[in-house]
């Protein structure tokens, strides 16, 4: 058996949901992703500063 | 612990569970139950998977961890990020179309029942030996300080979860898991304070951040490509990548708690919510470990933080021995801090050359202080052969025990019990719920109404309960098998994530493809685990195998990449051959 969703059902489901919740400063989920990986990004460049500062 | 403390405890504790049961009344059917009717928001959803992953251990191991290794610890959680984005982006939205109550569903859904099974029984096996020590752990650790009867602690700690994951299901179980998370980070601040605002007057916080850097103990990323080092940058974003992604995007214990939400976006926003606090919270634990690691160089530390393996060698036929062993240590802690104190005053006068001086003196020492402490461990196994002199669990707590007062003594011990009982009640609400759905009603009873399931769950989950507690018992008799939790755990991970991984992204490969590649995968991830067994082996009879046999000794969390990434191949070029093509 395998699966029978196709990528354009997945697509709708995901524009309802961007309605429902997404927090206002953020266009799309994207952007939100890249908010957080940005977090992260921002987070080892701090820790590496740390790390130098206090080696 | 003084009254005051245990009026901190009860009364948290009461607090704790009364909230739970309170804003879980209703459960009245499945989804109610299993799902929490779907009504959680992103900031419980976030919490509560916080809860569900920092067991009592994390809180009591993770400041000992930054005290002795310092905290290099932190970049295990680095590919958490990555991972909760693609389980965003990929899973929650694939879960919510198909209503699904367990990640096992899916796999039905997309393959065949077979796999389904083969999914849930590891989870089960997996999760339910694990179980038992969720509880047992900080049992061992609370009963050793505070002389609480470990049976006894083991017993109430385990009725009490039971109680409420039967009375409110998910939804008491993640209402319970927000405040106990409250709890925890509250906990810990006032400990993090405690701590420095412990040190000497004349020891600043910028000089206490220069002592604990000096001693290696500020290490936070290390970028060095070492396949052999356990914690740095690269196993920390891939192995700790996939490992996330494993656990989060297919453990029915973290699962269960996102599939509560509202709608898919307050199950995303919990997630990535879980994803950007993560990794600032596990610093702070750390630093904790950091600073109290120079508060203990103006303060004595004991020779080991296991009180009651010191107080039985002091009893021993090595008294002596181990006497003079604690005496070089409180010299040598005398000599430490001398030279502690040295270096802060070089500081202040900006006379480079004595600080260098001291912190020369301060490593000397601290070396001569791991081998004094490497003898006294010697002499606690001499005087008692069954000891497990390892005390990294024990500084926190012993650290808590002595140092605070009254009050913040049972605010402490009230976190970890929260922390214990938070992880105990996912893992009991997703062995139930996987238990009901993927065996009971699709294998054994699937025609049956929606109260007998709701019946069958609550049943179900003061089943595992009970085992749990019973685990728990005798857990102290079956010390290896901790390690053989772990094990399991590490080397089943990879695969799961990628038979679920295959499922996700390579929508024509079928279920035989797949089911071969599974197999190859884990006997690989095996054979990687038992490589060097099987070449000390030949070794000890005269045989080199090595040409053969290779040996890689790689660190556990590259196991979640090795199970995973060679599946996804395997079942792709199986899926290009004729045979399965037919």
């Amino acid at each position: 058996m395998t699966n029978q969703e196709t990528p354009q059902e997945e697509q709708i489901n995901t524009e309802e949901d961007e309605k429902i919740g997404l927090p206002s400063i953020f266009k799309n989920w994207t952007q939100m992703y890249v908010f957080v990986l940005g977090e992260l990004a921002l987070l080892i460049c701090l820790f590496y500063i740390f790390t130098k500062l206090f080696e | 612990m003084g009254t005051l403390d245990w009026v901190v405890l009860i009364l948290t504790q009461l607090l704790i569970v009364g909230y739970g049961l309170w804003k879980s009344q209703g459960s009245k059917n499945m989804q109610a139950y299993l799902l929490g009717n779907r009504e959680m928001t992103w900031f419980t959803i976030g919490l509560s998977i916080m809860a569900t992953q920092a067991s009592a251990i994390t809180f009591l191991s993770a400041p000992g961890l930054g005290y002795d290794d310092g905290m290099r610890f932190v970049q295990f959680y680095f590919g958490l990020p990555l991972a909760m984005v693609i389980i965003s982006a990929v899973i929650v939205p694939i879960y919510r179309r198909l209503n699904v109550y367990t990640a096992y569903e899916y796999l039905e859904k997309r393959f065949d029942l077979r796999t389904r099974a083969f999914a849930a029984f590891l989870f089960l096996l997996q999760r339910g030996l694990a179980a038992g020590f969720t509880i047992f752990a900080p049992s061992l650790i609370l009963s050793a300080l505070l002389g609480w009867n470990i049976y006894w602690t083991n017993f109430f700690t385990g009725l009490v979860v039971i109680i409420y994951t039967v009375s409110g299901g998910t939804k008491a179980v993640s209402q319970t898991q927000k405040v106990q998370m409250v709890i925890i980070l509250l906990g810990m601040v006032v400990a993090g304070y405690m701590v420095v605002n412990g040190l000497p007057k004349e020891v600043s916080f910028n000089d206490a951040l220069h002592l604990a850097g000096k001693m290696g103990k500020l290490n936070v990323v290390d970028f060095e490509v070492d396949l052999t080092t356990k914690y740095n940058f690269w196993s920390g974003i891939i192995g700790g990548f996939f490992l996330a992604l494993s656990y989060f995007g297919t453990d029915q214990s973290q699962v269960q708690r996102y599939l509560g939400g509202q709608s898919a976006a307050q199950s995303r926003l919990g997630l990535l919510f879980n994803g950007m606090i993560k990794i600032p919270m596990q610093f702070a634990i750390l630093f904790i470990g950091a600073m109290m690691f120079v508060f203990y160089m103006f303060q004595a530390p004991p020779i080991s933080f296991k009180r009651n393996l010191v107080e039985n060698t002091r009893n021993s036929a090595y008294k002596q021995e181990f006497k003079a062993l604690e005496q070089a240590y409180d010299k040598n802690s005398a000599d430490k801090k001398a030279y502690a104190l040295a270096m802060v005053k070089a500081r202040k006068e900006k006379n480079y050359d004595a600080e260098q001086a001291a912190v020369a003196g301060l490593r000397a020492s601290e070396k001569k202080a791991k081998e004094i402490k490497g003898k006294a461990n010697a002499v606690m196994v001499k005087a008692d052969n069954t000891a497990d002199t390892r005390d990294i669990n024990y500084i926190f707590i012993s650290y808590v025990m002595k140092y605070l007062p009254l009050g913040l003594v049972g605010l402490l011990v009230s976190v970890i019990i929260s922390a214990s009982m938070s992880s105990t009640a996912s893992e009991l609400n997703a062995l139930a719920s996987t238990t009901v759905i993927d065996i009971y009603k699709r294998m054994i009873k699937p025609e049956a109404s929606d109260q007998h399931y709701l019946r069958m769950s609550k049943v179900l989950t003061i089943g595992w309960g009970l085992y749990a507690i019973v685990l728990s018992m005798f857990a102290n008799r079956l010390g290896a098998l901790i390690e053989a939790v772990n094990l399991i755990g590490s080397l089943v991970y990879g695969t799961i994530l990628g038979i679920f991984l295959v499922a996700f992204f390579l929508k024509k490969v079928g279920s035989k493809e797949v089911f071969i590649a599974a197999v190859f995968s884990e006997l690989l991830v095996i054979y990687c685990h038992t490589s060097q067994y099987i070449n000390a082996f030949f070794a000890a009879k005269g045989v080199d195998v090595g040409w053969f046999f290779p040996n890689i000794n790689i660190p556990f969390l590259w196991y979640n990449v090795i199970g995973c990434l060679p599946l996804i191949f395997v079942a792709w070029l199986l899926h290009q051959s004729k045979f399965f093509k037919k």
